[in-house]
């Protein structure tokens, strides 16, 4: 059968116009899976009476769409109201949200009190911090202190003079005397001798040419220390006084030095 | 949240009814049962006979979704078919007075007025195509449509030959299809 033919045969058309018997109904619907035009003039031909039947619009009663959703909503117990898919999706989408809160609820508890520890040993660093920054400004202190007192002693006005440990008291071990004549300056290092005990310091003597002794001073030991300065010192003697120190040299004699010019 | 939707493609629709979304056939209804229930009080001539009917129809279309496939052409043409098929299924059980169908017969002039009783829709510009159907596609399209009459009830009534009935049918839509091409220039 040609399908033009089939087609302005009006088969189409009594289907669509709701006449067709039961065997030309079935005839059509094989024909139209069968043949994409036959489809496509069926499809055409119920537009133009969906068309036309909207000629005849009439607004229903308000009360009849109530009385529809009821009918739905008794017939469907599982009927979704509103956007949701599905009355079961619904459900346990409902019970997944629940699950999914409480699991993230404990999640922040735990992260808070994670916080709560972290926040204290960031404290606790932060103090540390503070320490070392004081630390190092006493290091920065001492180390320029340092630097100064090398560059100074670089210079050669600084007449150097070693003294040595006497042996029975302080074997092996030494003091320098940096020695400035034209400016009158005088330096003590010594980390050597050993280190006074409480309530004792060190004491430097200066034996100039004329045999008369001079107290040149208390020193701090480890520490590069000013001491008095004399003309002309020949000899220079580390005794081991009383913190503050003596007018006349009591203690026992620890190093000995000979200035050499 | 997903944004209310308030607008259903129709394949979403299809989906959404299938199921079981309730918003979804308030949508349905919303867009579809105003020319349902013009065609329906067309066919059995009371409003009151026509809500039963709608009912009726929209109750069937939520339980059957599930039979509805594109191959069977448009949503609203298997929504409008569930619903004429009701409604003339009505029709022969109630037997309804012959008066009453003659008044929706009327073929004087079928305007939209005609019909309505209480809201009346606007058609401003909107070319009025009974106006301008012939009245032999009109009665073709009535006796078959709005009064299911058989080919060959339709084929005794006219005094035509049965194959003739047919013919009679594809002008009448060949007719309306041209009338409604032409319309869409506004």
């Amino acid at each position: 059968m040609k399908i033009q033919e089939y087609i302005e045969s009006g088969i189409l058309s009594i289907y669509v116009l709701g006449i067709a018997s039961d065997e030309e109904q079935k005839e059509v619907e094989e024909m139209a899976r069968q043949y994409p035009e036959i489809a496509d003039e069926l499809y055409s031909l119920q537009a133009s009476m969906n068309e036309y039947a909207s000629q005849f619009e009439m607004a229903p009663p308000k009360s009849l769409k109530d009385k529809i959703m009821q009918n739905i909503i008794d017939e469907t117990p599982n009927a979704t109201i509103g956007t949701s898919k599905n009355g079961k999706i619904f459900q346990y989408g409902m019970v997944a949200s629940i699950a999914l809160f409480l699991v993230s609820l404990l999640g922040n508890l735990y992260f808070y009190n994670q916080w709560k520890q972290t926040q204290n040993d960031l404290a606790i660093v932060r103090n540390q911090n503070i320490e070392i920054a004081d630390n190092q400004k006493v290091l920065e202190t001492k180390y320029r202190e340092l630097e100064g007192e090398l560059s100074m002693v670089q210079n050669p006005a600084y007449h150097i003079t070693y003294l040595e440990g006497m042996k029975d008291m302080a074997p092996q071990s030494y003091a320098a005397v940096f020695w400035n004549n034209e400016k009158q300056q005088a330096y003590i290092f010594t980390n050597s001798l050993p280190k006074p005990p409480s309530g004792k310091q060190y004491q430097l003597w200066a034996l100039t040419d004329d045999n008369i002794v001079w107290d040149a001073g208390v020193f701090h030991w480890g520490k590069f220390t000013p001491v008095k300065c004399f003309k002309k010192p020949q000899k220079f003697i580390i005794t081991l006084e009383k913190e503050g120190g003596v007018p006349k040299a009591e203690g026992q004699a620890y190093a000995v030095g000979v200035v050499k010019i | 949240m997903e944004k209310e939707k308030t607008f259903f493609s129709e394949s979403e629709l299809v989906s959404q009814l299938q199921n079981k979304n309730t918003k979804a056939f308030g949508y349905l209804y919303d867009n579809y049962a105003p020319t349902i229930y013009g065609v329906v009080v067309r066919i059995v001539g009371s409003e009151e006979i026509a809500q039963d009917v709608v009912q009726e129809s929209f109750v069937k279309v939520w339980n059957s979704i599930t039979q509805y496939s594109t191959e069977k052409g448009k949503l609203f043409t298997w929504v409008l078919n569930i619903a004429r098929n009701t409604a003339i299924d009505k029709l022969r059980s109630k037997e309804i007075k012959q008066t009453q169908k003659n008044d929706s017969l009327n073929l004087k002039a079928h305007k939209k007025t005609d019909n309505s009783t209480q809201q009346m829709s606007e058609y401003i510009g909107f070319k009025e195509i009974m106006d301008k159907m012939k009245d032999e596609h009109k009665i073709i399209i009535d006796m078959m449509y709005f009064e299911g009459y058989s080919q060959s009830e339709i084929a005794d009534k006219l005094s035509i030959p049965l194959g003739t009935v047919k013919t009679r049918a594809r002008n009448a839509l060949e007719y309306l299809r041209n009338l409604l091409k032409s319309d869409w220039n506004f």
